[in-house]
């Protein structure tokens, strides 16, 4: 290979190193993002969860919460869901769960609302059409897996 | 077929890419017809090849962001779909013809990968042809320029079908793009295990790394005077070159896409270019590698004689070409990621 090659390459390897580098410094993500599809987080549909690793990833709706569920390894310690109507977060354990037609997110085709209070699941079935989730029902059921050390 | 505009365009396109297609291929024969009665008389039907060679290669570069825009627009449409990679994947272990549609899809991008690799070696053989000055009645170009109207008629079939296909968008799909339903209440995404990312980085930047050595190594004999060393080194590259193709694919939308958008299930290389842009220059840079390592060798394997002077040249500066493409790859490849590691 001539010297010149070489400059050559290096130069380009040079100039291919300073991109990445201007793109990574240009480029500033303030906005929150789902952790299952990136999708830009709308802060009344949006669910928390905590895991036994100490990360807390956000989701866009229940439907990415649920998948994320089901496939992660990490125990999950706590679900947080938002009250659609405040827009107050609330643990998905005391929550009201209602399926409507009415879709929170496009991509996924959610249509799993969280309320605080159950005369709003009720108020908003009676106008959306759907029901409210009981029992075996309700999303994000904390299916805690055994500690491996035992406690 | 979910019909909006942007399908009635890509649709038209694509019938109008393959009529174009049918006629570079009458015109090539044609054209080989009158070299090998008189090589002096078929300068106007090579002027015709060479227009429609460019007029294909025209409407195949239009074709991509047309199709982008459909994908896009039936992302919208499709429930479960989150993104691009989820439309693709639209069909996936379905019976009938919508089972074939992400095969479809992967076909018809094989084969414009194949139009632009002929596009390329056909410049390169008209670049010799016109720089040696010596009119023979065999002519690569016009050769190559008939089995580009035979992949372009193939690649134009295959993505019309794909458009126009009938698609009943009321089932979900796999990958990234599970959605809540009562019957798909078990199903879960799939994430790479560390081992596994690692495993796949190793065979990544070691089959990339051993092309770059194999382009400085047997790159020159590509114009060397023995044909044996000269087809042999044509042989070791390209099938090096499809080994690459084979391992870095999968390993941008495995592990490089989950890794850069810090989302573990979610393989969508349309997202990550929209994401980090600078990764758009990434792919390209390694697809015209591919392209110039492709055409480098298909070029020393079509020419019987040894290729000297502007011939052997051409060829030399497609290998460096894929040298510095592929070297920028890597190096911005590397880079994002040390970057972005999460």
């Amino acid at each position: 290979m001539m010297p010149r090659q070489v400059v050559s390459l290096l130069a380009s390897a040079a100039v291919s190193l300073m991109i990445p580098l201007v793109a990574h410094m240009v480029r500033s993500e303030t906005r929150e993002r789902c952790a299952l599809d990136g999708t830009v987080l709308v802060p009344s549909y949006s669910v928390r969860l905590r895991t036994a690793s100490g990360k807390e990833p956000a989701f866009c709706c229940i439907a990415c919460a649920e998948t994320w569920q089901r496939s992660s390894p990490d125990r999950i310690l706590s679900a947080t869901c938002t009250d659609e109507v405040t827009g107050a977060p609330l643990d998905c354990g005391l929550a009201v769960f209602a399926r409507s037609g009415m879709i929170t997110q496009a991509t996924t085709g959610n249509r799993v609302h969280t309320f605080a209070r159950r005369s709003d699941g009720l108020a908003h079935v009676k106008v959306a059409g759907g029901s409210l989730l009981e029992g075996p029902e309700r999303p994000l059921q904390l299916r805690i897996a055994p500690h491996p050390a035992g406690f | 077929m979910p019909a909006n505009a942007y399908v009635l365009l890509a649709v038209s396109g694509g019938v109008l890419r393959g009529v174009i297609a049918l006629w570079l291929i009458g015109a090539s024969v044609r054209a080989v017809r009158k070299r090998r009665a008189d090589p002096n008389t078929s300068e106007s039907a090579e002027a015709l090849v060479a227009s429609l060679v460019l007029l294909v290669l025209a409407l195949t570069l239009c074709s991509g962001p047309l199709e982008y825009l459909v994908l896009r627009r039936w992302q919208t449409e499709l429930p479960g779909a989150m993104c691009l990679y989820g439309v693709i994947n639209f069909g996936h272990g379905q019976p009938g013809l919508a089972g074939w549609l992400p095969v479809l899809f992967e076909t018809a991008a094989g084969l414009q990968a194949a139009v632009f690799l002929l596009v390329s070696s056909w410049a390169i053989c008209l670049l010799i042809e016109r720089q040696s000055r010596i009119q023979t009645t065999r002519s690569p170009s016009l050769i190559l320029a008939l089995f580009l109207g035979a992949a372009s008629l193939a690649a134009a079939t295959t993505e019309t079908v794909f458009l126009s296909a009938p698609r009943k968008f009321s089932t979900s799909n796999t990958g990234c793009c599970v959605i809540e339903t009562a019957s798909r209440a078990q199903e879960a995404p799939v994430a790479l295990s560390p081992a596994q990312k690692e495993k796949s980085w190793s065979l990544f930047l070691s089959v990339n790394c051993a092309l770059l050595v194999l382009l400085f190594a047997g790159g020159p004999l590509l114009h060397a005077k023995r044909a044996d060393r000269r087809n042999g080194a044509a042989a070791v590259i390209l099938v090096m070159g499809v080994v690459s193709a084979v391992v870095s694919i999968p390993f941008a939308r495995d592990v490089l896409a989950p890794e850069l958008l810090g989302l573990p299930y979610h393989r969508c290389l349309y997202d990550l270019v929209l994401r980090m842009p600078e990764m758009l220059i990434a792919f390209a840079l390694y697809y015209v590698a591919l392209i110039a390592l492709g055409s480098s060798a298909l070029v020393g394997r079509l020419y019987r004689m040894p290729l000297e002077g502007a011939a052997a040249g051409s060829v030399a500066n497609a290998i460096g070409i894929t040298a510095h493409a592929l070297l920028s790859s890597l190096v911005i490849v590397c880079m994002a990621a040390a970057l972005e590691w999460k």
